[in-house]
């Protein structure tokens, strides 16, 4: 039996610029900046002040999704899901009534802390605070708490907080009743959820999958978290600029938000229906490098190998690979090492191929910036554009690539490739090709 | 539909908070909630739902529902089957309306 193909046949986007692949491509495309003040939430005693957030209330989220009742289970980043999934399930065309429910799957990145949504921190805390009325309360205030909770917190909250539960909600509304898989792997869980999917169809398993991934930190718990570990910008002066990798100047990453979700499906399938193609996912590999949580190997060893694993499963020339969006966050150690990695893998090569890093328009989105970042590869390979690094102005000598600085150009792109590095040592690797 | 029963839902405090509470957990609109609506059989309620109307009564009425309280109290030994088919709009009404009685005799 010949190898199955895989195609993406839809795609569905929310972004830190609104909802619709649409806007998303076009900000990116005119290398507009996402960025904002905080003002949802008290930053007075924050390091960072600033992220990118989705100009979108849980009300608008709501009004966007056609099941109106699944909403009270979902956390801000399983709706984001829920929304991305519609657009891409329309988008391809597909009657999902019409695909064997059994060979029908479904595939999330998710982080799976929807429990700590800004509505939720604020109840909390103030539980804490109402538990605790005076210094000698203290010692019995942590029973009293838990029994507030039990009290006084919705009963279908803890829903939320399950990683899969954005996966399920997009099974129970498609009726795909295939393989279901969540994946959480921080920075790479989309990428590898996307990964995973194109295998269960190439490997027979599923004919049509849902795939992708959702994310959602612009609360005062992932500000606080990233702040902790050290990787956000503190650049509040220059917000709008301050997410600004491979420039010699940047000092961390930008919160981001969102969701990509993707129809992948079998290509003689497709072409059986008549689909319109975006491209056909030829690559993918995952690695650890099984080092340490947070540090890369001075090698870059499991980076390397997941781009050369991925090249050898497209059986991809090296030299024909038109366009690198990288993980490019904008810290010091991972554009370096990035770099460094790219370097390794295509030689002399790599200076002539174009990489770009769109998280200093969108932030990162940490579970949800492998799937927006291979739509903005899609979108790359469909339109022949490339999107650029915004806010690149001074160089470092460590990161010596074409960063396709500040505006987006145009291009023959064929065959796309993004990266994805994550905590605890992820990385993943993705690669398309133009049908 | 039985206008008579509907309109002494209408007149009925309980009843009007009941129906808006059914109506926002479900997403369902308030006039197809009628007295003997069945809140799981008709209305398709599913388990969390009925979690979901438990807590919206207990913050709307400012008392405690113990877990199987509603179950209980339509009577022992009853199949969930059998229960679906008693769990009425107008079941859920009384057993609030008792609630309270018995709560404002205990004071």
């Amino acid at each position: 039996m010949n190898e199955r193909r895989v195609v993406v046949t839809g795609a569905g986007v929310v972004s830190p610029f609104g909802a619709g692949k649409d806007v998303y491509w076009s900000n990116l495309k005119e290398g507009k900046s996402a960025a904002s003040l905080i003002t949802s939430f008290d930053v007075t005693d924050l390091p960072t002040k600033f992220f990118a957030k989705a100009p979108l209330t849980e009300i608008d989220l709501e009004n966007l999704i056609e099941d109106r009742k699944s909403v009270k289970t979902m956390s801000r980043a399983s709706k984001f899901a829920m929304i991305a999934t519609q657009e891409a399930v329309k988008d391809s065309g597909i009657e999902t009534d019409m695909i064997d429910p059994y060979r029908f799957g479904t595939s999330m990145g998710t982080s799976g802390i929807g429990l700590w949504d800004l509505e939720y921190s604020n109840r909390f805390l103030e539980l804490v605070l109402n538990s605790v009325r005076s210094e000698t309360e203290k010692e019995q205030a942590f029973s009293k708490v838990w029994h507030n909770m039990m009290q006084n917190l919705h009963p279908l909250t803890p829903l939320k907080a399950l990683p899969n539960i954005p996966t399920a909600h997009l099974a129970i509304k498609y009726n795909a009743r295939g393989n279901c898989q969540t994946i959480s792997t921080a920075c790479t869980s989309s990428s590898q959820a996307i990964g995973e999917a194109y295998r269960q169809i190439r490997n027979g398993y599923a004919d049509v999958m849902i795939a992708g991934g959702s994310d959602s930190h612009t609360n005062p718990n992932g500000i606080v978290a990233f702040s902790m570990l050290g990787v956000l910008s503190k650049n509040n002066e220059e917000y709008k600029t301050a997410a600004r990798p491979f420039d010699s100047r940047r000092d961390g990453f930008m919160i981001g938000e969102g969701a990509a979700v993707f129809l992948l499906e079998e290509y003689e399938r497709s072409k059986k229906r008549g689909a319109d193609i975006y491209a056909e996912v030829t690559g993918y590999a995952s690695t650890n490098d099984a080092f340490r949580l947070t540090d890369e190997p001075p090698d870059a060893g499991g980076s390397i190998r997941a781009m050369e694993l991925a090249l050898e499963c497209a059986k991809t020339n090296k030299s024909s690979v038109d366009y690198i969006n990288a993980h490019g966050t904008g810290t010091k150690m991972n554009d370096k090492n990035e770099t460094y990695a790219i370097k390794s893998v295509f030689g002399e090569d790599a200076y002539s191929i174009p990489v770009s890093s769109t998280k200093s328009m969108t932030g990162h989105l940490i579970a949800g910036a492998g799937c927006i970042e291979f739509a903005a590869c899609l979108m790359a390979v469909k339109d022949q554009i490339i999107p650029p690094t915004i806010n690149y102005e001074v160089p470092d000598d460590l990161c010596d690539l074409d960063y396709v600085p500040n505006f987006s150009r145009d291009a023959k792109v064929s065959i796309a490739q993004t990266n994805s590095f994550g905590f605890g040592g992820q990385n993943a690797c993705l690669l398309i090709k133009k049908i | 539909m039985d206008t008579q029963v509907n309109n002494q839902i209408k007149n009925n405090d309980i009843g009007i908070k009941l129906v808006s509470i059914i109506s926002d957990a479900l997403r369902i609109a308030k006039e197809n909630i009628l007295p003997d609506t069945r809140i799981i059989t008709d209305l398709n309620a599913e388990s969390l739902d009925v979690l979901d109307i438990r807590f919206s009564i207990e913050q709307e009425f400012g008392f405690k529902i113990g877990e199987h309280e509603i179950f209980d109290a339509i009577g022992d030994g009853m199949s969930p089957a059998e229960f679906s088919e008693l769990f009425t709009v107008s079941y859920l009404t009384e057993f609030v309306d008792k609630k309270i009685q018995s709560l404002t005799a205990d004071q």
